[in-house]
């Protein structure tokens, strides 16, 4: 391991891999700093800029944008009071208020410190927890596979959305596109309906595209939103200079954050919002000046912005290693790892150990650009939230059309992404969320392969169910789907008791 | 929230019976197993949701209208569709470069101008041409081309 470590480190300051995790982070930053924009549309539209990158290089760019995202959402969340990325919204809690009292410089270091620390520390979660969780996957058998789906999708399906049944539609109609394509064991076409571009099943990056950027463009077009900046903080923030104490001010704070942010990232369906506040409510706790929480405690800042960028290397984890995305945007970097040839697994730490480990410590870069930027550049970032909407709306249609088409330079593509969007928005009218839709379409195959090997040899749904209770794993994961489906009950009940309390 | 549920509801119940027909009638019987398995997961699923909000509904006031948008967002958002389907046919009839830029400045205009008209049509410009340089000149990928760019 370690020598593959050496050579990913070697690898990873390569000009190109450099540059990818500066342009990564970068425009992660442009995307997070964008109100009306999500991590996972701006991931999604810019998958294409990666066709004709090196696999690493486009690994790298992609895990840039990801982190500069989280970063990006706070300089909105501090400078507007509105914060880029749900994630961001604990941030928002003190950095408004700071910004209030003339302090917007040391809130945006603070972000950019802890941000560091927090992408820092889970970069080593990473390296040391990755490989050991992937020799583990090497112990599953068709019945784990197939409940590692299943758990997937379930727990995405209850955690990240209101309505635990809405969410399990939403998955179960992604498991039913899985379906279209070949048949995994027969090879017989599914509802392919003669279009050669459907006999390899749904093109995962058009899907994407279209079911996150089509329905974020109709909300950019309908709701107009005008932001206040206030140009004397802002001045400010110019005249200040970062020192090197800033970025070693709470040390206790930005290593129990990040512990708390790699965890929750680990755990599918919990992302940054999640991690932030509950960071943020700990750092509350053990903090002496508890009372300044949420009037401007820069503590506060430092809590949920590393814990919300630790969520970014921890949710890496078991997509990398077990195949399954904790959240929508590591969902669409699986797609962006399957669209450059690779499969999530052993095999990244064995045949491809020198790419997945330079693939990591590009991922280190990146954390080191965002940190940069966000000390000497986030005063040039504020600005972006002036950007006219119907500007921002135009401009991911055309880089959609784009993506969609350039793969296979096909307009088949483009219709399929422009379809996807009508059913996102249609989703979201009824307020279901896509991100378990893609889920299920991604492990749709997974599931599918998994549930019919096992059914061969145990003959029928009975022998099934009885031979996943005697695996240990899979049990496990069966238990751990059933609490999956039990956690919005007891929340629903322990928020009643609060209601009447 | 009630009424956007048993619609909501009622058109999965829907799809999923479609979808549990075609799997029965277009697909050989080896392969029928899982997508109907699916399907009668998700129609239980949906039955499910209806009879939760019913249920729920009780307790809380069903004020929110299915369609949420106004007049003025509706016919932006009609606006924006018709724009998107011309985009698309012409874009295989004249070419990516032309028609974006196009496209570019007729959604930003026709959608309430916010700015500069100079600012918009540099936009229009800049964006698309960018784009069209980055994905033909440096990554070698072809964009829909027609009698023009």
């Amino acid at each position: 391991m370690w020598d593959a470590i050496l050579l990913g480190i070697s690898n990873a300051f390569s000009f190109n891999n450099i540059l990818a995790a500066f342009a990564g982070t970068f425009l992660g930053i442009i995307i997070g700093g964008l109100p009306g924009l999500t991590p996972t549309m701006g991931m999604a539209v810019l998958i294409p800029l990666t066709y004709g990158m090196d696999t690493v290089w486009a690994l790298i760019f992609l895990v840039g944008i990801y982190a500069g995202c989280f970063y990006g959402g706070s300089i909105s969340a501090t400078l507007i009071n509105t914060p880029g990325t749900p994630a961001a919204a604990a941030t928002a809690l003190d950095g408004y208020p700071m910004t209030q009292k003339g302090m917007a410089y040391e809130a945006l270091t603070e972000s950019a410190c802890a941000s560091f620390w927090g992408g820092a520390l889970s970069f080593i979660a990473l390296i040391f927890l990755s490989p050991a969780l992937a020799t583990f996957s090497l112990r599953f058998g068709f019945e784990e596979k197939f409940w590692m789906a299943f758990f997937g999708i379930c727990i995405i399906a209850s955690l990240s959305t209101k309505s635990m049944v809405k969410g399990l539609i939403s998955g179960t109609f992604g498991l039913f596109l899985a379906v279209v394509g070949r048949d995994i064991m027969y090879g017989f076409p599914r509802f392919t309906f003669g279009i050669p571009s459907l006999t390899g099943g749904i093109p995962l990056v058009p899907a994407l595209i279209g079911l996150f950027s089509i329905p974020q463009i109709f909300y950019l077009i309908t709701n107009k939103s005008k932001f206040i900046v206030d140009w004397d903080a802002l001045e400010k923030v110019k005249n200040s200079r970062p020192t090197l104490k800033d970025l070693f001010r709470y040390p206790i704070i930005y290593l129990r954050s990040a512990l708390i942010g790699i965890i929750v990232g680990i755990i599918p369906g919990a992302g940054g919002n999640v991690a932030s506040f509950i960071a943020y409510n700990q750092s509350k706790m053990y903090s002496k000046n508890r009372e300044e929480y949420g009037y401007g405690c820069r503590e506060g800042i430092a809590s949920s912005e590393a814990a919300n960028n630790a969520v970014t290397g921890g949710s890496l984890i078991p997509m990398l290693t077990l195949g399954i995305p904790g959240n929508a945007v590591t969902a669409v970097l699986l797609s962006a790892l399957i669209l450059h040839g690779l499969q999530p697994g052993i095999s990244l730490f064995t045949e491809h150990a020198e790419m997945t480990y330079t693939f990591f410590v590009g991922f280190l870069v990146a954390n080191v650009f965002m940190l940069l930027i966000g000390v000497f550049g986030a005063k040039y970032f504020a600005k972006l939230a002036l950007t006219p909407t119907n500007i921002l709306a135009a401009s991911i249609l055309v880089l959609s059309i784009v993506g969609s088409y350039a793969i296979k330079g096909s307009m088949i593509d483009v219709y399929i992404m422009l379809a996807f969007g009508a059913i996102g928005f249609f989703l979201k009218m009824f307020k279901f969320d896509t991100t378990p839709a893609i889920l299920g379409l991604i492990l749709g195959n997974m599931a599918e392969e998994g549930l019919r090997q096992s059914l061969l040899f145990s003959h029928g749904l009975f022998g099934f169910f009885k031979t996943s209770i005697t695996r240990p794993i899979s049990l496990v994961l069966i238990l751990l789907t059933l609490l999956s489906l039990f956690i919005p009950l007891i929340q629903m009940k322990t928020s009643k008791k609060t209601n009447i309390m | 929230m009630a009424r956007k549920n048993f619609v909501a509801s009622a058109i999965w119940l829907l799809l999923f019976v479609i979808f549990y027909i075609m799997s029965d009638t277009m697909l050989k019987e080896q392969i029928q197993f899982y997508p109907k398995l699916i399907c009668i997961f998700g129609a239980a699923l949906s039955i499910i949701l209806a009879l939760q909000t019913h249920f729920k509904r009780a307790k809380s006031e069903d004020s929110s209208p299915i369609w949420e948008y106004d007049n003025s967002q509706t016919k932006k958002l009609a606006l924006t569709i018709l724009l998107i389907s011309i985009y698309v046919f012409l874009i295989i009839k004249i070419g990516f470069l032309i028609t974006s830029i196009v496209f570019m400045f007729a959604l930003i205009h026709l959608m309430g101008s916010e700015g500069n008209i100079k600012v918009e049509l540099a936009v229009s410009v800049l964006f698309p041409s960018v784009i069209y340089f980055v994905f033909v000149y440096l990554f070698k990928f072809s964009l829909p081309t027609g009698f023009l760019i």
